[in-house]
């Protein structure tokens, strides 16, 4: 498992949402816009397992269907960082040439990942669609919230009937917007998963864990779905820049120490400058200034 | 000649075979292959047989759209629609304008009528038609079919094709009959087989009436011939098997009246629910009603 580069792209993803929220309370990007602070190291981890222990040489050997909060997806699979923050503005010059914006991004040139239409959990049905009908693996990503619309659990059940190629990730954040889990339903979708016959887990969200889940997966691997189900914060609003209060804790930063990595590493470091310069581009691009007051800064 | 039926299956058998396609429906093999329109092949041929998940059955027909594959997908009742809609208008049809990927689902909604009570019952082409990114064809004959078909093999765009089961025995063309300065039916669906009954009725009293048959709804296009001939006409009453309100009658209806000197009205299903006994059905409108409506509508005349 190759830690410095989850490490490494996890933090310029945190850099880039921090500089898309300040740019979104600057005004150059257009909300609505849904970040995905305190979740940004799953997509790189996901990418570690689908290389290490899925055995793909390359980003197009798989597809992702992800669906809104997914920058750090897109970023983590081979997406252009200026098309995005170019994107998040409304641009043409946007990966999706504005029509995308946060929650509708997609990227066909450098891997196969699909674009999200709005309707919370329709890229499960159509993932697995997309795996059944091409053989490709297919990484469909879902919150718990999607978890429980009733065409999620149909397909998870076509997936389980048909041995559909299929990884799903849920990103268990707890909240529907603001509503508890434990408002809404009774039930853990593992449990589901698991009634359909499909290997289910629940785990935090640490890298190490996500990793020797996939591990313990791996002779079904390409021939069976697995859906894991990741406890995860998430830091900022659901729309927005804002935040509520202070994270319980900090995985990334937490995954980050336990590697013998420091803030101040050049590594890290480096990731913050990227973004930054990105950004000031952006800015630039939008007519606006950009000074190091703008500069991502995690809190 | 191929009747419809025969014609869907032959295509979809072709199309499985030569170009890697697929099928996906619901309860295909159980009873008579829909109707005789789905080929006896294979699951390893590309016939899938889904679960009874409306809503999630089209989100993985989309998918394999979006694989290549040109899936074609069966819906047993138009009615049905109002679970599978969701994922065919709003990911299908919107996939090549939001990001340039083509999502090319065939979607076959058939239509039925009679007793077979509030859901099941009626052509819902109207519920589609809304909805930018994919065109509406209602064929009626094996020719039509074929040219749905055909136009879908040579576009990106998802297309609904809204078959009644009253046109799988039909082997023949429905040509447009002119009759020069009266009024113009123009009909869609199982309506057309109700208006050429009724304008076979008044021609035969020396009523002259012409008919239009219309199966490509959306975009709406109609041939110069026939909008010569519309130009020329004294009236125009659109025919459809879909509910009138708020419906491709009504639309049709209005879009020719920018275009004509002459008025236009609407026909189509009744705004009430169809139940199950006869009395209480609400079918596509009859011959008899759709004469007693130009009457109504005074695009003909009782000296006649």
């Amino acid at each position: 498992m190759n830690a410095t580069a989850i490490i490494e792209q996890s933090w310029f993803n945190r850099f880039f949402e921090y500089g898309a929220a300040q740019a979104l309370d600057d005004g150059v990007v257009i909300p609505p816009i849904y970040l995905s602070v305190g979740t940004e190291h799953i997509p790189p981890t996901i990418k570690e397992v689908m290389h290490t222990i899925y055995g793909f040489h390359s980003i197009l050997d798989y597809a992702i269907f992800p669906q809104h909060r997914c920058h750090s997806y897109y970023l983590s699979f081979g997406g252009s960082a200026e098309g995005l923050a170019l994107e998040l503005c409304g641009s043409p010059d946007g990966c999706n040439q504005g029509r995308g914006g946060s929650a509708s991004i997609s990227n066909q040139t450098t891997a196969r990942f699909f674009g999200h239409s709005g309707l919370l959990g329709d890229q499960v049905p159509i993932g697995v669609g997309y795996a059944h009908a091409s053989g490709v693996t297919t990484v469909i990503v879902m919150g718990d919230a999607a978890a429980e619309e009733d065409y999620v659990l149909g397909a998870l059940g076509y997936a389980a009937s048909q041995n559909v190629p299929t990884i799903f990730i849920c990103e268990d954040n707890n909240l529907s917007i603001l509503t508890e889990k434990r408002i809404r339903r009774s039930w853990s979708i593992v449990d589901v998963a698991k009634s359909f016959g499909i290997n289910a887990v629940e785990l935090d969200d640490a890298p190490e864990q996500i990793y020797h889940a996939f591990k313990d997966h791996a002779e079904n691997a390409r021939s069976k779905p697995f859906l894991i189900n990741l406890k995860c914060e998430r830091f900022l609003w659901h729309a927005g820049s804002g935040q509520d209060g202070k994270p319980s804790h900090d995985p990334l930063l937490e995954y980050t120490l336990r590697n013998g990595f420091i803030l101040e590493d050049a590594l890290i470091q480096q990731q913050q400058e990227t973004a930054s310069n990105i950004w000031r581009n952006v800015y630039e691009k939008c007519g606006r200034n950009y000074s190091r007051s703008n500069q991502a800064t995690p809190d | 000649m191929r009747n419809v039926a025969e014609t869907i299956r032959e295509a979809t058998r072709q199309h499985l075979i030569e170009n890697n396609g697929c099928l996906y429906a619901q309860c295909i093999r159980a009873v008579g292959w829909i109707a005789g329109t789905v080929p006896d092949l294979t699951e390893a041929e590309g016939i899938y047989e889904l679960p009874t998940s409306d809503v999630s059955n089209s989100g993985i027909a989309c998918g394999a759209a979006l694989a290549g594959r040109r899936p074609i997908y069966v819906i047993r009742y138009q009615g049905f629609l109002a679970y599978n809609a969701a994922t065919i208008l709003n990911y299908a049809a919107k996939s090549l304008d939001m990001w340039d990927v083509p999502c090319p689902l065939f979607v076959r909604g058939i239509g039925m009528e009679g007793n077979i009570g509030p859901v099941a019952s009626g052509m819902h082409h109207n519920v589609i038609a809304r909805m930018p990114g994919i065109p509406v064809f209602a064929p009626m004959t094996p020719n039509e079919w074929m040219a749905t078909w055909e136009y879908f093999l040579s576009n990106e765009h998802p297309v609904y094709c809204s078959e009644h089961r009253r046109s799988y025995v039909i082997d023949t063309e429905l040509p447009d009959r002119y009759n020069k300065n009266g009024p113009v039916i123009i009909a869609i669906g199982a309506a057309r087989l109700e208006a050429e009954k009724a304008v076979n009725e008044l021609n035969a009293k020396n009523v002259g009436v012409s008919l239009i048959h219309l199966y490509q709804l959306k975009p709406l296009t109609f041939t110069n011939a026939q909008m010569t001939h519309l130009s020329g006409s004294t009236a125009c009453l659109i025919v459809d098997s879909d509910y009138q309100l708020c419906g491709m009658a009504e639309h049709i209806a209005y879009t020719l009246s920018h275009q004509l000197t002459a008025p236009t009205f609407a026909l189509g299903l009744k705004d009430k629910t169809s139940a199950f006994s006869p009395q209480h059905d609400n079918l596509t409108p009859s011959s008899a009603e759709i004469i007693d409506a130009l009457y109504r509508f005074d695009m003909i005349h009782a000296t006649h």
